[in-house]
C-alpha cells in the first residue's frame, strides 16, 4: 500500500529530471522514499534518482501481504511507470498538490491534482530493461558550476556541433564544441567556479545526451561534474530543495581514426 | 520443470563460441573478425547470413559473452525506423559503456526492414556502420536484400543449414539434460523434420515434452502431433486438383487453400500444368472454368473486393477437377507427368541469362549517346534507334561518320558490328578520327542532321515499310519536318 501527497511543482521537477534520460523505468517505493535507476535504450546514459520521504507532505507506505514481492525485497515494491506520459498529464494539472495512490492489485497508480483525476496503468516491470549495475568509477576531477552557466553553453553548443568536449586544463574548466565550420569554447577560471580540482584531462561526449540532461537539471542551482580522461561523465545535483538526489552518468564518445 | 515457461532455445543457447554447433568455418571467420575489429581501419560490422535456426544470433551472443562485450540488441520486434536506429544505434556505436568495455550491437533480421514502420532503416544502418567505432553484427536470411552499399562496409560471413545428424546430437543432449525419456528414433524423426533449422527442432522437442505423458518414453509414433505445419507443395496440390487422388471436390478445394499462394498465382500454375493432363475435349471443358475463374480475379482487381477470390478458387479447383469426369474411363488411372514450372514474370526476368542480358548495358550506353546527341528521349533511342544501328554499320563509311558524331568507343563499335570483328571495329574508329578534324564544325552539324534523318528514316521504315536506303538529297528534304517532329 502506498499513498502520498506532494507539491505538484516538486513532482514535476523530479519527473523532468527522469525523462531527460529515459521514458520509462522501474520506480522502487520503500519506506524511506522513492528510488529509480535506469539506462536509456542505447545504454549510453544512466540515471540514478532518489527522493526522500521528507519531500512529501504526506507519505504512507506499507508492505503488502504479497508473498512473492516480500521474498525479493522485504520493504519495497517496484512499479513500472511511463514517465513521459505522466509528465504530459502533470503539465495540465496545474500547481496544486498531487495525491498519489497505488493499487498493486489492479496495477494502477491513481493521481489526483485538484479536480483532475488521472489513472496511470503501470507497465509490467519484466518488460522493462533490467536495472543496470552501477559501475565502480573513480573520478580524478570534480567541478561545481552554476547550472545556468552550464545550460547556456550547451544551448549555444547545440547550434554548432554534435559532440562536446569537457575538460580541465590546470586551473581552468573548459567546454569545447567544434562543428564543421565553427568552434565554441567556454573557459572558466577557478575563481569563477564554485569548486574545481586542478588537473589536465578531457573527454568527449555526445551533445544530444548532454543537452537532454541539461533540461533535466534546470531546477537545480548548482551541478557537480565528475570528469576523467576519456571516461564517463557523472553529473550530480539536488532536486526538491535538497530532499532528492539525481545523478546522471554518460558514456564517453570514441572517435574513429 | 516441464511446465517452466523458459524457452529451451533460450535456456540452451550456447554460451561459448565453440558450443555453437555446425558452421565451424563461419565461426572461425567470426573469431578472426572479432580479433581485428578493434584495430584501426578494420571493418566494424559483420553480416552473418544463412537460413533460419542455424545459429547466427547464437554465435553473436556467444562471441559477446566470450569477449566480455556488452550487448545491445535491436530485433524485428522493435520499431526500426531511420529515426529509432539513428537515436539508439547511433550513439551506441560511438560510445563506450560505463564500465569502459566494448559494446557489441546486434541487429537481428537486418534484411527484414520494410514497411512504413522501418522506412529508411537500411540507409540509416549504412550511415552508422560507416562511422561506427564499436563492433556491429547484422544477421540476415537473405544477404541480397541488404543492398550492395551496406555489404561493402561489412565482413560477410555465410552460415549454412545444420545437418540432421548434428541436430540429433543437440536434441539428445538437451533431452538428457531436461530428463526427458525419448527414443532415438523419435529424435531422428524430429531432426529430419526440422530441415536444418535447429531452433524449430528444439521448439518441437519442448512442445512434445510438455504434451506427452511423463511415465513412458516418447516413441516415434507419439510425435505425430509434433509435425510442423508444412506449407502445401504445389505439385501435390496440382495432382489432387487433376484428380489423382480420386474425384473429391472438397479435398481439391482445401488442398488449394493450403497453398501459400494467391489465387492469381495458383491459376497460372494450374493452367501451365493441366494442358498436359487431359485430352482436347476435357481440356476445353477445364479451360472454360479457368476462364470463368480468371474473370473473378479480374473483378477482384477492379473492385478491390477480395471476396471474389473465393469463387475464383472454387472454379479453378473444382472446375478443373470436373474435367476429369469427362475423360473418366478413357484413361487408365493417373500417371505423374513431368512437372511444368511456372515462374512469376519478375523471376523469369531475373533468371534470364545470355546475350540479351549481357548486351543490356551496352544498349543503354548507346541509347544515352544517341539521346544526348539527337536530343531525343533515351527510351525512344533505346527502342527505335539502337536496334537499327547495326544495319547502318554494314556500310563502313556511314559507320565511321556515326562513330565520329556519337563518339563511340571500340567496344561499342564492335558490339554494333556483331561482336566478332575487333580489327574492323578499330579500323572504323580510326577512320572516324580521320574524318572528324578534316570536316570541322560545319560538317558536324550536317552529320547531326544526317543522324537525325537516319533516326527518322528508320522510324518511317518501320511504319511505312519504305525501302531502307534513300538519297542524300531526299534526306535533307525530309529533314525539316523530321527535326520538327523531335
Amino acid at each position: 500500500m502506498f499513498e502520498a501527497k506532494i507539491d505538484a511543482i516538486v513532482l514535476r521537477e523530479c519527473i523532468e529530471s527522469i525523462t531527460a534520460v529515459v521514458d520509462e523505468g522501474k520506480l522502487r517505493i520503500a519506506e524511506d522514499g522513492l528510488k529509480l535507476r535506469a539506462v536509456d535504450p542505447a545504454n549510453v546514459a544512466m540515471i540514478s534518482f532518489e527522493l526522500k520521504r521528507d519531500a512529501f507532505d504526506d507519505f504512507h507506505f506499507e508492505k503488502g501481504s504479497d508473498a512473492e514481492a516480500a521474498n525479493e525485497s522485504p520493504a519495497a515494491t517496484e512499479v513500472g511507470i511511463d514517465f513521459n506520459k505522466l509528465q504530459g498529464i502533470l503539465g495540465i494539472g496545474g500547481s496544486d498538490e498531487v495525491n498519489l495512490k497505488l493499487d498493486e492489485q489492479a496495477q494502477k497508480l491513481f493521481t489526483r491534482m485538484g479536480s483532475l483525476a488521472y489513472t496511470v496503468s503501470l507497465l509490467d516491470p519484466a518488460s522493462l530493461r533490467k536495472e543496470p549495475k552501477v559501475p565502480e568509477l573513480e573520478f580524478p576531477v570534480q567541478v561545481i558550476i552554476k547550472t545556468d552557466e552550464f545550460r547556456r553553453t550547451i544551448r549555444a553548443a547545440e547550434k554548432i556541433g554534435d559532440h562536446i568536449m569537457l575538460g580541465v586544463d590546470g586551473d581552468e574548466f573548459y567546454m569545447e564544441v567544434e562543428g564543421d565550420m565553427d568552434k565554441l569554447r567556454l573557459g572558466l577560471r577557478k575563481e569563477q567556479l564554485i569548486h574545481l580540482t586542478p588537473g589536465t584531462l578531457h573527454s568527449l561526449y555526445s551533445l544530444d545526451y548532454v543537452a537532454a540532461m541539461s533540461k533535466g537539471m534546470s531546477h537545480a542551482d548548482n551541478i557537480t561534474l565528475n570528469l576523467g580522461k576519456d571516461y564517463p561523465l557523472q553529473v550530480d545535483f539536488e532536486v526538491a530543495d535538497g530532499k532528492g538526489k539525481v545523478s546522471y552518468l554518460l558514456a564517453p564518445r570514441i572517435e574513429s581514426e | 520443470m516441464r511446465g517452466s515457461s523458459v524457452e529451451w532455445t533460450e535456456k540452451y543457447r550456447p554460451k561459448k563460441l565453440r558450443e555453437v554447433v555446425g558452421n565451424e568455418k563461419a565461426i572461425e571467420e567470426l573469431t578472426k573478425w572479432a580479433e581485428d575489429v578493434l584495430k584501426a581501419k578494420s571493418k566494424k560490422a559483420a553480416i552473418l547470413h544463412g537460413p533460419a535456426g542455424c545459429g547466427k544470433t547464437s554465435a553473436a551472443y556467444a562471441l559477446a559473452a566470450e569477449k566480455g562485450w556488452e550487448v545491445i540488441e535491436l530485433n524485428a520486434s522493435d520499431q526500426r525506423s531511420a529515426g529509432v536506429i539513428k537515436s539508439i544505434v547511433g550513439p551506441a556505436s560511438t560510445s563506450t559503456t560505463f564500465s569502459q568495455t566494448t559494446r557489441l550491437i546486434i541487429l537481428d533480421e537486418a534484411d527484414n526492414l520494410h514497411g512504413t514502420e522501418d522506412r529508411g532503416g537500411t540507409k540509416a544502418i549504412t550511415e552508422i556502420v560507416k562511422r561506427s567505432t564499436q563492433p556491429i553484427i547484422l544477421t540476415a536470411n537473405d544477404k541480397y536484400k541488404m543492398g550492395q552499399g551496406l555489404q561493402r562496409y561489412c565482413k560477410v560471413i555465410t552460415f549454412e543449414q545444420i545437418k540432421a545428424g548434428t541436430v540429433f546430437r543437440v536434441l539428445r543432449r538437451i533431452s538428457d539434460d531436461a530428463e526427458i525419456k525419448i527414443d532415438d528414433s523419435a529424435l531422428i524423426s524430429l531432426a529430419k523434420n526440422a530441415h536444418g533449422d535447429l531452433r524449430s527442432a528444439i521448439n518441437d522437442l519442448q512442445a512434445i515434452s510438455v504434451s506427452e505423458s511423463k511415465l513412458e518414453s516418447i516413441r516415434e509414433e507419439d510425435i505425430a502431433t509434433g509435425w510442423r505445419d508444412v506449407e502445401g507443395d504445389i505439385f501435390g496440390v496440382l495432382s489432387v486438383i487433376f484428380g489423382a487422388e480420386g474425384y473429391d471436390i472438397q479435398s481439391a478445394l482445401s488442398a488449394l487453400y493450403s497453398l501459400d499462394k494467391t489465387p492469381e498465382e495458383s491459376i497460372q500454375w494450374i493452367y501451365k500444368n493441366f494442358s498436359y493432363e487431359y485430352d482436347d475435349e476435357s481440356f476445353l471443358h477445364g479451360l472454360h472454368y479457368l476462364s470463368r475463374s480468371d474473370m473473378f480475379l479480374g473483378r477482384v482487381r477492379r473492385r478491390e473486393n477480395y471476396k471474389f477470390w473465393r469463387y475464383a478458387s472454387s472454379l479453378m479447383a473444382c472446375g478443373v477437377l470436373s474435367a476429369k469426369e469427362m475423360q473418366e474411363g478413357k484413361r487408365e488411372g493417373w500417371e505423374r507427368r513431368k512437372q511444368r514450372y511456372f515462374r512469376s514474370p519478375w523471376q523469369r526476368v531475373r533468371l534470364q541469362e545470355g546475350e540479351d542480358r549481357k548486351s543490356g548495358p551496352m544498349q543503354e550506353e548507346l541509347a544515352k549517346k544517341i539521346a544526348d546527341y539527337s536530343k531525343v528521349p533515351r527510351s525512344y533511342a533505346l527502342f527505335f534507334v539502337v536496334p537499327f544501328l547495326p544495319i547502318f554499320f554494314e556500310d563502313e563509311r556511314k559507320a565511321a561518320e556515326i562513330t565520329a558524331s556519337l563518339r563511340l568507343d571500340v567496344p561499342q563499335i564492335a558490339f554494333l558490328l556483331g561482336d566478332t570483328d575487333k580489327e574492323k571495329a578499330k579500323q572504323i574508329y580510326q577512320d572516324a578520327f580521320a574524318v572528324s578534324p578534316k570536316r570541322g564544325k560545319e560538317r558536324v552539324s550536317e552529320k547531326e542532321r544526317v543522324v537525325k534523318a537516319e533516326v527518322g528514316e528508320e522510324e518511317r521504315r518501320k511504319i511505312e515499310k519504305v525501302e531502307p536506303k534513300e538519297e542524300e538529297g531526299k534526306e535533307s528534304e525530309n529533314q525539316k519536318t523530321l527535326t520538327n517532329f523531335f
